[in-house]
Order: structure tokens, then sequence, then C-alpha cells
């Protein structure tokens, strides 16, 4: 049963804000997908490790300074830059 | 002469022979794109670049230079994929003024190929869709009715083929967004072996599970496609080594003695009835060409779907962490402090859907909930493995539908996402395993709208896939 508090707290982790009616949506929305999601909770998995199978540790590349993209071309597309660097609002008082 | 129709293969040949350019066959791909701009299939037309590659090649030709052949042949690929000095959307306001500053590996492999890439497609927001409702620009009209769905992530890329707005696409499938919308708009679409395709330059939403694949007219068309896309690429870590193979050699025109298994649990409950009595036929299809019908149940298989959306949602829950708006992106005026731009800039910037796979994503890899949710997926994940080896020890190829409906009206299912979700159950489970799959036209319902049927294989079978598929399509039509 997923609870107001809980989409707020997800809303959070997710760096995410919503008005009232959004947030009551979600709670309905996320309510019945997670219902069924837990479908998978009736499975027995016991003795089952988790699949790993996108992890290819056989076929590592050597560690090499490769050509990276310049840096004109890195911050081409920032909002806002200052003296060649991506720009931010303060962040220590 | 109208040429938008023919295949690729057709073309090629004609092009050789001098009797086409690729000038004129892009001038008039270009000129069915504003015809039927409507569509929306299409974010973005790259015009000049396009009939400058074009002249490019007919130069070559003119030379009598042996060109591959894709050659001079105008293509679109999916707004989620970068070509240098060109939009990426993703359909997303987040991406609307994003400027590529360098291309995607299959570009790269593309353009080696002198394919002529004319445009950039319209898709579900962040690929998160079934529909192509979910793009924050417009929806894509289905060209086989216009009143409905051409089908998702991948829609624009179905449409555009089916529209010969194009004579091939690239989509990306992460849960089955290239082989749905080729159902649902009557077209080919392949999804390769996890791997086998480089997805460097292609905007990441779930790591585990996405692949590039061509969107074609016919799989000969999907073989030359697949020809220029494979292949390792040292960027990314998940590239499979492989030998590269010619899948144009695929074709044998034979069936005989290759076991075709149907699987109990995809022919259960939902599955429209006009789809499931298609699927039927071409079993029996397959079987009046020597080919051995193998009926085999997999009881776990219904659980991916639920598996897929926790795996998926958690993988893109991370993977948008860095849509921050500092480093490219849309950026509000004034924030109070970091804070207030990262929360502003994502709630502004993101779609509905993009936020609600987001916030499942959170959700199931929070504290407290992760062991439950996203650790218990990842061990039917096994067992979904397990169980495919088990199948496969007993056919060569699996029979199924590729969507349990043919293409839904706009609108009609925009706001239950659950039964959004649904149109996906008999794709996903494809991509949980790595498997390679086609989905191919196999008829049309009592309304004209088409059906497809999907062929799944064991990993790296794409050349046995071709030539099962090729021969439902090129003889079915003789019975």
């Amino acid at each position: 049963m997923i609870t107001k508090k809980d989409v707020l707290h997800v809303a959070k982790l997710s760096k995410l804000e919503f008005n009232e009616d959004e947030i009551d949506a979600f709670v309905e929305n996320m309510d019945s997908i997670v219902g069924y999601v837990n479908t998978l909770s009736q499975i027995d998995t016991s003795g089952l490790e988790e699949e790993l199978t996108a992890v290819n540790l056989d076929d590592l590349r050597q560690d090499e300074v490769q050509p990276s993209l310049p840096q004109e071309s890195a911050i081409l597309n920032a909002p806002k830059k200052r003296n060649g660097g991506f720009s931010v609002p303060q962040v220590v008082e | 002469m109208d040429y938008t129709k023919l295949s690729i293969l057709e073309l090629a040949k004609l092009l050789r022979e001098g009797k086409v350019t690729s000038v004129e066959l892009t001038k008039q791909v270009l000129a069915k794109i504003k015809e039927k701009e409507h569509l929306h299939a299409l974010n973005s037309v790259m015009e000049e670049y396009a009939l400058a590659r074009a002249s490019e090649v007919d130069q070559m030709f003119s030379e009598g230079k042996e060109l591959p052949t894709l050659a001079g042949i105008p293509i679109t690929i999916k707004d989620n994929i970068n070509i240098k000095g060109f939009n990426t959307t993703c359909s997303s306001k987040f991406l609307e003024n994003f400027v590529a500053p360098y291309s995607a590996t299959i570009v790269e492999n593309l353009e080696k190929n002198y394919a002529v890439i004319v445009g950039k497609n319209n898709m579900d927001e962040f690929a998160m869709g079934s529909s192509t409702e979910n793009s924050a620009f417009y929806p894509c009209l289905n060209p086989r009715n216009e009143e409905c769905v051409p089908g998702g992530s991948s829609g624009g890329s179905a449409a555009a083929v089916a529209a010969d707005l194009g004579f091939a696409s690239v989509g990306t499938d992460t849960g089955g967004s290239v082989r749905q919308p080729a159902s649902l708009c009557g077209v080919v679409g392949l999804k390769p072996t996890y791997g086998l395709v480089s997805r460097y330059g292609i905007v990441a939403f779930a790591s585990s599970l996405d692949q590039a694949g061509p969107l074609t007219k016919t799989v000969k068309d999907s073989a030359v496609m697949l020809n220029a896309l494979a292949g390792h690429d040292a960027k990314e870590e998940t590239s499979a080594n492989v030998e590269k193979v010619d899948y144009m050699d695929s074709f044998t025109g034979s069936v005989k003695g290759v076991k075709i298994g149907l699987i109990k649990e995809f022919f259960g409950e939902g599955l429209d009835e006009e789809v499931k009595n298609a699927i039927l036929d071409a079993a029996n299809f397959y079987k009046s060409k020597g080919a051995e019908i193998v009926e085999i149940s997999m009881p776990f298989v219904g659980s991916a779907l639920a598996c897929y959306y926790i795996l998926s949602s958690a993988e893109a829950a991370s993977n948008l962490s860095r849509f921050d708006g500092v480093k490219y992106g849309v950026s509000v005026d004034d924030p109070k402090n970091l804070n207030d731009l990262y929360l502003r800039n994502r709630s502004q910037g993101f779609g509905k859907e993009v936020k609600r796979r987001i916030m499942l994503g959170n959700y199931v890899l929070s504290s407290g909930y992760y062991d439950a949710y996203y650790k218990k997926a990842k061990k039917v994940q096994r067992l979904l493995v397990q169980q495919f080896a088990d199948t496969f020890s007993k056919c060569d190829v699996i029979l199924s539908p590729t969507s349990p409906t043919v293409a839904f009206k706009i609108g009609e299912k925009a706001n239950d996402p659950l039964a959004m979700y649904l149109s996906d159950i008999y794709t996903v489970p494809v991509n949980i395993a790595e498997l390679p799959a086609i989905s191919i036209p196999c008829g049309l319902n009592k309304d004209n709208l088409p059906i497809g049927m999907q062929l799944i294989g064991k990993k790296f079978s794409e050349k046995t896939l071709f030539n099962v598929a090729d021969v439902f399509e090129t003889m079915k039509g003789e019975n």
C-alpha cells in the first residue's frame, strides 16, 4: 500500500517536486503498479543468485589515455557557462 | 516513377544500373516527408546534409566505385541517437535544444556504409512508452489508420517506414520498443542480441536491457541493415566481441526440420482472438513447409513483465539522475540554490511518464524495499534465463504474437499506465534474457490493421531468425 508519505519521500530522493493533485495521482498510480510488480513475491527464488548477465568482466579494455571531447564541445550545451566551465548557483554559504 | 515503395535491395540494384540516383531518391523521400508531416513521424529533417551526402554517393557510383549495399539509401533514425552537429531531443522538453557534440558509433557505421540519414524520428519521451503519445512535442499517428497509435517507443521509426518516409529506420528496444511498433504499423522490426549493436552515443534508458535495431519493409532489408549496424565497439563495455558474420548468408529458402516452439502461456487471457488465429495460421504454414511444431510450457514467463518494470525503472532512475540542467538541457532562471535548481529543472523538463518511471525506480531501490523488489527481480531474471535455456533445448525458435492486440486508438490507454504496460507482455521476456527477436507482419484483422508475429531465437542466432522470417514473408502468399 503506497501512501502520500511514501510518494513525498521518493520525490525527494528523485529530486522532483509535485503539486497536490499530482501527488494524489501518484499515490493511486504507484499503488497499482507496485501492487502488480509485487506479484513476484509469490515466486520461489530460494537458492538462486541474482542474474548478472549484462556484466562482462572477461573483455575489459586497456586503461590507456585516449583522446576525449574537446572542452568547448563538452560545454557546448551548458545553459550557463563561465570561463570555459559549467556555472551553478553558489553551493557554500 | 515513385521509388519510395521499393525495398533497399531493389533500389541497390537500380542505383548500380544507373536507373536512379541517390539524389533523386533523397528528393522523393524529402517530398514525401513534407506531404506526410501531419503524421509527426519525424522531429527533425536534415535536408541539406542528406542531399550533400547523396550527391557524394552519386559521384562515387558514376566513377564506378564498388559500394556497400546501403550506399545512397535514404533512411531515418530515432531521435535518441546522436549525429554530431544535429539535435538529439529524445522527444523531451529537457533536450529540446540539445546539439550532439559527437556521433553514435552506429551512425559512424551507417556513414561508413554511405547510407543517407534524412531525419530523426519521433518517439515516446526517453523511450518510455508503448504508443508514442508520451512525446513532449506531439503524438505520432499510425499511417495504416490515423486514428490509431503507431505503438512505441520507436513509433516514429515504424510510422516512417510504413509511410515510405525513408527505406529503413533505426530504433531502440528496451522492452519491445522496436518490435511492438513494427507490429502495429505492419513493418519488420529486429531486436538483436544484447551487445551485438553498439549503444555508444545513444541516450540510455535501462542499460542492461537497451539494444538498437533496424525497422525495414522486408526481412532481407533487415539483414542489410544489421550488416551495417553490428560490430564490436571498444567504446562500450557491454559490446559483444563476436566474429563478424554476413547476415545476407542467412537465407536458405527452407525451414525443413526447423523446430518451432509455441509457448503455451503466450496464448492465454488478454490475447486478441484474431491475433491468436493469425499466429496459429503461421504455425500451420511452417508445418506445411516441413518445420516441426513443438508445444512448450514456460510457467514463469508471465512474471517477466513485473520483473521488467522493476529493473528498467530502477536503471532509468539511475541513468536519468544525470539530467540536472547544468551540463545540458533546460535550466530555470534565478534558482534559490543548487537544490532548487535541480528540483525545478527536473520537474519542468520531464514529462509525466518519465517522472513515473523515475519515482517507481527510486522506490524499488530505496532503503527497506531493495531486497523485496530489485533483488527479487534479479533472481526472477535468472529463473527466466534458465527457463529460456531449457526451452531452446527443445526448439530452435519460438513463434509468438508480438503484441496482444492490433493498434489501439489514440487516448485509449493514456490514463491507465498498467494497461499500456501490458502491451509489451510478449516482448519484454526477450530483453530480460538478452535474446534476439524479430517481428514481421503476418496478416490483417477485419479492420485492415496489421498483425505482427514474433520469432525469438537463442543468443546470436539472428541468421536463423532471418531465414525463418524470410520463408514466411516470401512464401506465405503462395499458399
